[in-house]
């Protein structure tokens, strides 16, 4: 019994383990070719549409002024662009600072929330910027970014060259990556997270997700399926399958790049990554039984993804740690031979490797401070994932039990070094 | 090669003649009037030359029995005083008659030839025609006055004079001495084939059987001994237990647990090696496995009539106020050997089929099985290896033919008798006590010369064993996997006969209903086997990324100059 159970978790994990191996090595191949392909689109004539940048606010008195220059500096002709900032219900001097943009860039916009939809989350600021909106291309960023300039040009060459494109997203990277151990962890994880999943599913399967902010997607999209979901909690892997489910898909586009703050306190990540958590197991439940109705069969593919990561797999590492653990105190009967140790070998060296391998794709990020974090973090953060996990279940759990309406924990936010002194520490 | 055709066609030869098969009938005079221990040797002998022999009691034996009768026997193993009827139908039966022991002045006309003064001691016997002597310690035997007309077949000399012990006139033979086991078996055997007409040549189906192996043997050793049987190009039977019971914990282990044992064993059966179902456990209660007996209750010395936990009821006719509740007793405890021999039986060949060991036949454990036992075996296997129990009344009288037979007792099995012994770990000359053995074993023109060896003791001994056996002349060693064999439990047949091809049969729906643990070791096999490929491919890809790492870095070195030191 206890035989059968170490192995069949031995199997879910691996089934997973192997996926991402396959993912990562997409990841790796798409880096190489998207910069080919890069070269090739910059040497056409690029047609620009109007574009219309989102930037929900809700109390980001913090960091708006930084993410407004930073829109102020795009790179796109400015009677084709636009930039609205929604400020959701603040208290704050939000309004305030984005209103001392308006007077001085005609292009930027303040649109206030009004009852009932203020304060109700994302998803219900984004409708409400839409609403205000005239781009035949909506970009969306989050009030904590600060774009590259050449961001919004990218977005849109991916979207202008490729019609089934949907939606283009770009990269997010870390600003704040060597403020702290764990923003440390946060930007190793980001960047393999990208490359892996996103590149890797782009390179395969033409699979990516909107990550919430740094993408751009065509206005008439958004239109036919009636906004964003408000009901979503993370609303961005929600809209993602809606707009496969219309057949188009989301290229995955690295060169629009944005840099972004992370949580810088653990008890802030925790509440981030339990709202992505609880909003992914929506989708998992809103989809999975309507699987047959899927327009774009890839879309099965992510939801089993998703129901691996948040189930399957799960289930997987706890059920082996309960056996080994049990094992230390008990005769569990357990006869498994040597082969179990090489796995455990081989899955931290893939791991390693992995990360290693996503790292060295972005410049500056492949050294010795990193790699030791990395190591570091496999058996520090990557375990906490578990915890989330069920913690997030639980809480999801309770929602469908109690009928708990969803609220949105807004990710706090940090006062940032200018990012060029910011890149000098980070080299060390 | 040579070898292994010389022997098929010896057995084919003995099976076919087997098919002319004479009708034989024993009448036999017993003190119970139930068969015993004699008749059964009896009964090995004949087997050789006829499957269809009937044994009467001279009480319950009648007229009609004698219908269709070739052969005619009367074993006279204590004295009685024969009916009339008995005498009327040796003086009217004109086919050929043998006689045995007591009683035969009651035979009619055709025994009247033989005339009894008392015993005689004899050390010495002489197959005459053959010329072939046999060295025996003393024994009493009937002393028999011959008359000139007559012919002796088998002389005894004891104290330089020469007594008959078979004698022949016309178509009437007789034996002299009620009692025809170990030595007496080897010369009457011999002359049986006189008396059947059956002309065998002079050649000795030989085997060497690996004893007692199962999942807790030594892979090391059994790899030596079958890869020295290989290079000799010596066919081999190795006789398996497919479970082991740990005596102290009760814990039972099987191949799965000892992948190394079991890939040694599917190598000796790709390599002339054969294997034979030893039981299951070979071991009741709390035995260990090799050392217990396991279709043979040895405490109360009598069938397994009761599960482990139990304690079994030996009970006579006197115990009973009637027969019916005396017949329903036995009848009890007949059905539950009859389940307790079928699942055993059935459970061994799940365990080795499903981890790809094909058994073409049976081996008791200590030989030991009850009468009945071999009547529910028969419905299993059509091979027998080794020594037969011969009664139920003490499992320590056992016996082989000399030679390849189908007693009425094994219900259709045939025997493959182990004829010279083992290798007895704690004698130093156990092998020169196997090699006299195989020596007079030569007094039977197709005596089977074979022994069993337990691996334990190492390749050397074998190996002396085996250059010694192979100096013996006439030797032909039998392969049993080209004999006409098979074994069928619930859902499992196998049957192999002197075609290359192995034919296996297993209804794979039906154990997946009745017995899914058939599938746990082939399951456990497809896991390991996915667990190295997953390693494999984790390895591979290791290394790729590492390549791409370094491919990454070099390119980036070359283009910006990073430094991994940062």
């Amino acid at each position: 019994m206890a035989d059968f159970l170490f192995y069949a978790s031995l199997f879910l994990i691996w089934f997973m383990l192997i996926y991402h191996m396959f993912l990562m090595l997409g990841g790796y191949l798409h880096n190489r070719k998207y910069r080919e392909l890069k070269k090739c689109w910059e040497k056409k004539d690029l047609h620009f549409p109007t574009v219309s940048v989102l930037i929900p606010a809700h109390n980001e008195e913090v960091v708006i002024k930084e993410t407004l220059q930073a829109m102020v500096k795009l790179n796109y002709p400015k009677d084709k662009l636009e930039v609205i900032v929604i400020n959701d219900n603040s208290s704050d001097r939000t309004g305030e600072i984005a209103s001392s943009f308006v007077k001085e860039y005609p292009f930027v916009k303040v649109v206030q929330t009004v009852p009932p939809f203020a304060g109700k989350g994302k998803s219900s600021a984004l409708n409400q910027g839409l609403a205000e909106s005239k781009g035949d291309v909506i970009v969306v960023y989050d009030a904590d970014n600060t774009p590259e300039p050449d961001a919004v040009q990218y977005l849109i060459m991916g979207l202008e060259n490729d019609q089934q494109a949907g939606a283009v997203v770009g990269k997010f990277r870390v600003m704040n990556a060597t403020k702290n151990l764990l923003t440390r962890f946060i930007n190793i994880e980001t960047i393999t997270f990208q490359w892996l999943a996103q590149g890797g599913r782009w390179h395969w399967f033409q699979l990516a997700t909107i990550p919430g902010t740094n993408f751009a997607i065509r206005r008439s999209i958004l239109e036919e399926l009636g906004g964003w979901d408000v009901k979503a909690l993370s609303e961005d892997t929600e809209l993602s399958f809606r707009v496969y489910n219309l057949g188009y898909h989301i290229r995955f586009f690295p060169a629009a790049i944005t840099w972004e703050q992370e949580p810088e306190t653990w008890r802030v990540w925790w509440r981030q990554r339990t709202r992505w958590a609880r909003g992914n197991q929506y989708v998992i439940f809103k989809y999975l039984f309507n699987l047959f109705n899927m327009k774009n069969k890839r879309v099965v593919l992510d939801l089993f993804y998703f129901l691996f990561t948040y189930m399957l797999f799960l289930l997987g590492v706890l059920v082996s740690d309960a056996i080994f653990v049990l094992n230390l105190f008990t005769d569990v009967n357990l006869n498994v031979g040597p082969i179990s140790t090489i796995l455990l070998i081989l899955a931290i060296l893939l791991y390693v490797t992995e990360v290693m391998l996503a790292l060295t794709i972005e410049e500056d990020q492949f050294h010795i401070k990193n790699f030791l974090a990395v190591i570091l973090m496999y058996f520090t953060y990557s375990q906490l994932w578990l915890a989330l996990v069920v913690y997030s279940i639980y809480l999801e759990i309770k929602r469908v039990l109690f009928k708990q309406e969803i609220k949105w924990y807004k990710t706090q936010r940090y006062q940032q070094l200018p990012q060029i002194e910011q890149k000098t520490i980070d080299h060390g | 090669m040579v070898i292994s055709i010389i022997s098929q066609s010896v057995v084919a030869e003995t099976k076919q003649e087997a098919n002319k098969n004479p009708r034989v009938l024993v009448i036999y005079s017993t003190e119970s009037g139930e068969k015993t221990e004699s008749q059964n040797l009896l009964d090995m002998l004949i087997g050789h030359f006829s499957t269809e022999i009937i044994f009467r009691s001279s009480k319950e034996v009648q007229e009609k029995d004698l219908d269709g009768v070739d052969t005619l026997f009367y074993y006279g193993e204590d004295h009685e005083v024969l009916p009339d009827s008995i005498t009327s139908m040796f003086n009217r039966f004109d086919g050929t008659i043998v006689a045995i022991g007591h009683n035969v002045e009651f035979l009619g006309e055709p025994l009247a030839f033989i005339e009894h003064k008392g015993e005689a001691l004899v050390d010495k016997l002489t197959v005459m025609e053959q010329e072939k002597q046999l060295n025996i310690n003393g024994r009493l035997i009937l002393n028999v006055k011959s008359q000139t007309s007559s012919e002796t077949l088998i002389s005894g000399e004891g104290n330089g004079i020469d007594y008959p012990l078979f004698i022949k006139k016309d178509n009437a033979y007789y034996f002299a001495s009620e009692n025809i086991d170990t030595s007496f078996s080897l010369v009457l055997g011999e002359v049986l084939h006189e008396v059947f007409q059956v002309n065998h040549p002079e050649s000795h189906p030989a085997y060497l059987r690996l004893e007692d192996v199962h999942p807790l043997a030594d892979p090391k050793i059994l790899k030596e001994i079958a890869d020295l049987l290989k290079e000799k190009n010596i066919p081999y039977i190795v006789s398996v237990i497919p479970l082991y019971r740990n005596q102290d914990t009760g814990e039972l282990y099987n191949f799965s647990d000892f992948p190394k044992v079991l890939s040694v064993l599917k190598y000796m059966q790709d390599n002339g090696g054969t294997i034979i179902v030893h039981g299951y456990t070979h071991q009741y209660k709390d035995d260990e496995t090799g050392e217990g007996f396991e279709f043979w209750d040895v405490e109360a010395n009598m069938p397994i009539t009761v599960p482990p936990d139990q304690t079994p009821e030996k009970k006579y006719r006197s115990n009973f106020n009637n027969d019916e509740e005396y017949l329903e007793f036995l009848a009890k405890q007949k059905n539950f050997e009859v389940e307790y021999i079928t699942n055993k039986v059935t459970k061994a060949l799940e365990e080795l089929v499903g981890h790809g060991l094909y058994p073409v036949a049976f081996e008791a454990p200590h030989y030991t099985m009850s009468q009945s036992g071999y009547e529910i075996l028969s419905k299993h296997f059509s091979g027998y290896v080794g020594q037969l129990q011969l009664g139920d009344r003490d499992w320590r009288v056992m016996a082989a033919s000399p030679y390849l037979s189908a007693p009425s007792f094994l219900h259709g099995m045939y025997l493959y008798p182990e004829t010279i012994g083992f290798v007895e770990p704690d004698d130093p000359n156990a092998i020169d006590k196997m090699m006299k053995a195989a020596e007079d074993m030569q007094i039977v023109r197709d005596g089977y010369i074979s022994g069993f060896y337990h691996p334990y003791l190492g390749v050397e001994r074998f190996e002396e064993l085996i250059n010694r056996m192979e100096k013996l002349p006439n030797l032909s060693w039998i392969d049993l996997k080209k004999e006409s064999n098979y074994v069928d439990v619930q859902h499992i047949s196998v049957t192999v006969d002197d075609s290359e091809e192995m034919n296996v049969s297993i209804d794979y729906f039906g154990l997946l209903e009745d017995s899914p643990d058939f599938y746990t070791p082939k399951v456990k096999a497809a896991t390991n086997t996915m667990m190295w490929v997953i390693a494999g491919v984790a390895g591979s890809m290791v290394i790729l990324f590492i390549i791409f790492i370094i491919r990454q870095r070099v390119h980036r070195r070359n283009v910006e100059g990073g430094t991994f030191n940062g």
